[in-house]
């Protein structure tokens, strides 16, 4: 089984190392705008951290930490599941995709955790954030220990869970209503790209602590930011890891009911000719 | 004159169909969002100015810059759908309707953005009224402002569109260029006055500045009208006979699939 996830990591490297290398000036320009997107999407809430001095409890430099936190783990998000639209489930499901991977001699568990992969049109982001962890991490005057380490890795994994629990729990919609819940899992990771890079510092105290339980927007940014300038201590990494085996929990069995409707009542969005409704 | 204006209103009524057309869910969950976006972006505005912020605006200039700039961010940020059309090929076929291409653009932009307005616009008088932040626009400007930061944001779409023609139809990679480009460049999320190192003097006069900063600072209060609608009528007389003329250079190299 990892022989066979491995090489299928290998087939989409390859893919998206084709589609990207087919000639210099894609290459440049797919590079330079991923590049450029994931700078602008930052810069407002970096350039008003500087201009200000920070945002709400936090300084500039750990506000500048916090997103570049975000624009890496985003970069990881990218590069493992934006491919082929697998973070964007609904679409698939909207789209009546989901029969073109139930036929496939894989289980929809791999095709799914494989066909996302984008090493080479989809790292740029995770390169700048890799970057810019680099200048603010030291500048901000953190410890980088293998515990700090660790504990990077250890959030990202937890964005990435809750991340995909979010888009694959809203998707499920869509094996209900698959044109109505076609764009469900967009709309959805789009809030939460564009409000997770928000510090909550200095809000109100009850909707920083709803948004960091209930609607874990917090959770992709501004909680994992607070752990790694050490505003929060270490025991409050259990938090994320515990949001993230509820969602996950949530996802999995909404997506297991949604599909246990969709191989009953199927999905009418193509014409015999072939062509999509 | 009204056969003349007939077919381009039954495009824009199309295109409003059109941009409502996955449902009710996907209708609601976009607005729903978008006004946690900017409610987000109100509470941030409020906790800078009640750490001591200093800045050439004040809290309800800025409260009402952000309203203002999420209830018209359709019209100041015209998007047609130039690109989408490119990408799937349509282009083809709309070239061989009895109306000019440019026409249907602008009436299919139009068109796209009437309903969003007329949804969200309100949600944020109701949200600006709640929070007490005044709605009424500090000078008649804003009108005329807005109409010339139409013109304009309709001619960088068009530009925009000779890039995708010219690299061969790129439209993914050049609309993530151009919302880079227009997420900040344009002033419709941040204020210029909020940007450190004097950059928003800088942008303020820029033909991408001049879009939604320059409505949205007649609308605040934040500039005098001398300041800003002269910059915005040369960059509409500099840039529409230039851009029209790339266009149509551009055409010639059009080449489309599908549709």
């Amino acid at each position: 089984m990892g022989k066979r996830l491995l090489k299928m990591w290998a087939l989409y490297a390859r893919l998206d190392w084709y589609y990207t290398t087919q000639d210099v000036f894609t290459a440049s320009v797919t590079i330079f705008s991923e590049v450029l997107w994931g700078m602008a999407t930052l810069s407002g809430t970096a350039l008003l951290a500087v201009r200000f001095g920070g945002v709400g409890a936090l300084s500039a430099q750990e506000v500048l930490v916090m997103l570049s936190f975000h624009l890496f783990a985003r970069g990881w998000e990218v590069m493992l599941f934006a491919g082929n639209n697998v973070s964007c489930i609904s679409r698939r499901i909207g789209r009546a995709q989901v029969d073109h991977m139930l036929i496939q001699p894989i289980p929809l568990w791999m095709q799914l955790l494989t066909e996302g992969f984008m090493p080479v049109s989809g790292c740029q982001q995770l390169l700048c954030g890799l970057i810019a962890l680099c200048i603010f991490v030291p500048k901000a005057g953190i410890a980088v220990s293998v515990g700090w380490i660790l504990l990077l890795v250890l959030l990202i994994l937890c964005r990435l869970a809750i991340y995909l629990s979010i888009s694959y729990a809203a998707g499920s919609a869509a094996f209900y209503n698959p044109v109505g819940c076609e764009e469900l899992s967009c709309i959805v990771m789009d809030l939460c790209d564009t409000v997770s890079d928000y510090p909550l510092s200095g809000m109100p105290r009850l909707l920083v602590g709803a948004l960091c339980t209930a609607v874990p927007l917090g959770a992709f940014t501004y909680l994992p930011g607070l752990l790694l300038i050490g505003r929060l201590d270490a025991v409050w990494a259990a938090w994320p890891v515990l949001l993230a085996v509820l969602l996950v929990t949530l996802a999995q069995s909404l997506f297991r009911k949604g599909m246990k409707h969709y191989v009953q009542v199927g999905c009418a969005r193509y014409k015999s000719m072939g062509h999509r409704r | 004159m009204i056969a003349f204006i007939k077919p381009y209103w039954s495009e824009m009524r199309m295109s409003a169909r059109l941009s409502q057309s996955f449902g009710m869910a996907s209708l609601v969950g976009s607005y729903v969002l978008r006004a946690l976006r900017v409610g987000f972006l109100l509470l941030m505005w409020r906790s800078l100015f009640q750490n001591g912020a200093p800045m050439d605006m004040t809290l309800p200039q800025t409260l009402q810059y952000t309203l203002c700039s999420a209830a018209l961010a359709p019209l100041l940020d015209l998007r047609t759908p130039a690109g989408g059309w490119l990408h799937d090929g349509a282009v083809a076929s709309r070239t061989l309707r009895p109306m000019g291409i440019l026409g249907q653009l602008a009436a299919d932009a139009l068109g796209g953005a009437a309903v969003p307005i007329m949804v969200f616009a309100p949600l944020c008088l109701l949200l600006g009224w709640w929070m007490d932040v005044p709605l009424a626009p500090a000078s008649a400007w804003f009108l005329p402002s807005l109409l010339l930061c139409m013109a304009q944001g309709f001619i960088i779409d068009m530009a925009f569109a000779c890039i995708i023609i010219r690299v061969g139809n790129l439209s993914w990679q050049v609309d993530l260029l151009r919302s880079s480009l227009t997420t900040l460049l344009t002033g419709g999320l941040i204020p210029f006055a909020a940007l450190p190192w004097g950059l928003g003097r800088w942008l303020a006069l820029s033909p991408l500045g001049t879009l939604a900063g320059a409505p949205l600072s007649l609308y605040a209060g934040l500039s005098a009208p001398m300041q800003v609608i002269p910059v915005q009528i040369f960059w509409n007389i500099v840039l529409w006979p230039l851009i029209l003329w790339w266009f149509g250079r551009s055409m010639e190299r059009l080449v489309s699939f599908g549709g």
